[in-house]
């Protein structure tokens, strides 16, 4: 399989390290200290174990570990391995000179 | 401040090869050229947020060099900058050792991180008729003149060690980066791959300039 990073250009996919879901960005909201109820745990629970394994497309954190070091945003067929697309993961404003 | 001496930076690969030897097979032209590139001092910097542009303008200034914002090396002089990552480079001096990143890191001061790099890669230089048959039994990057000119660099697993590779001439001549820890063992990649064209061991740089 290979990936194309946005920066780097088309490479092997061992120069990457697969991290997991790309659109579990957000933790549960919980305040310090507060203590958890059935909705909090419920929402824990789901945010730290359970996963969507879709027989389609799947976003996901890939990391260029032995390339530009940079974190990627990777849409992948779960069934067909191709790659649909691949975006930085961070905003285009923090990437440096243009 | 304390006023400490500067060390020169030393060989990565002394006592491995030296200058004119030849290794492999013997008969005829060597198909390949292997020179470390010695008494080179590296600096890494990294823009701070929000302040690429800046840092830009000011790297033009002092060396009439761009900083590349994609994989590319540019050269002017004895110093080249490399990109390294998306705000970041590695600045390469070939002479002046490190009181050159010393005064890089003085003059970029609220515009960029900058970090002595020197110790931490050996550079190799690898020409010759032979050289794209020998990287490619370890580089999964296209190098095809087409796609990867002079002027092109890649950040890769070479053999599966981490690696700048860069094509600096269409001769074609690529100077490869690599982590000085994993010299010996990337030393034996090469001269394994390489053995069978004939390799002629060459000297670039000044030991002693450090
Ligand atoms: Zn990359």
């Amino acid at each position: 399989m290979r990936i194309v990073c946005p920066f780097c250009g088309a490479r092997d996919a061992q120069e990457f390290s697969y991290l997991g879901d790309a659109s579990l960005q957000q933790r549960p909201d919980t305040p310090a200290g507060a203590p958890l109820d059935d909705a909090a745990h419920a929402a824990w629970h789901d945010y730290v174990y359970l996963r969507e394994n879709p027989p389609g497309e799947h976003t996901e954190f890939w990391y260029h570990a032995s390339g530009c070091r940079q974190w990627l945003k990777v849409t992948r067929h779960m069934r067909t391995h191709a790659i649909s697309n691949v975006e930085a993961a961070r905003p285009s404003s923090l990437r440096g000179a243009a | 401040m304390v006023d400490v001496s500067i060390p020169p930076v030393v060989s990565a690969l002394a006592g491995l090869a030296t200058a004119g030897q030849r290794l492999g097979f013997k008969d005829g032209e060597a198909g390949v050229q292997i020179a470390e590139l010695t008494g080179v001092a590296i600096a890494s910097i990294a823009a701070r947020k929000g302040l690429a542009d800046d840092l830009s303008a000011k790297v033009q200034t002092l060396f009439g060099l761009p900083l590349p914002s994609e994989p590319k090396r540019v050269a002017a002089g004895d110093v080249s900058i490399i990109w390294s990552a998306p705000g970041q480079w590695l600045v390469v001096f070939e002479s002046g050792g490190r009181q050159r990143v010393s005064d890089l890191t003085a003059a970029l001061r609220g515009l960029a991180s900058t970090t002595d790099q020197s110790d931490s890669r050996a550079i190799i230089e690898i020409s010759g008729p032979r050289v794209r048959d020998v990287l490619a039994k370890g580089v999964m990057v296209d190098l095809h003149p087409s796609v990867f000119a002079p002027g092109n660099t890649a950040i890769t697993l070479v053999a599966h060690v981490g690696a700048q590779l860069t094509c600096i001439d269409a001769a074609p001549v690529y100077q490869l980066m690599v982590p000085r820890s994993f010299c010996l063992s990337f030393w034996d990649w090469l001269i394994s791959s390489a053995e069978e064209y004939g390799i002629s061991i060459g000297a670039k740089g000044d030991p002693k300039k450090g």
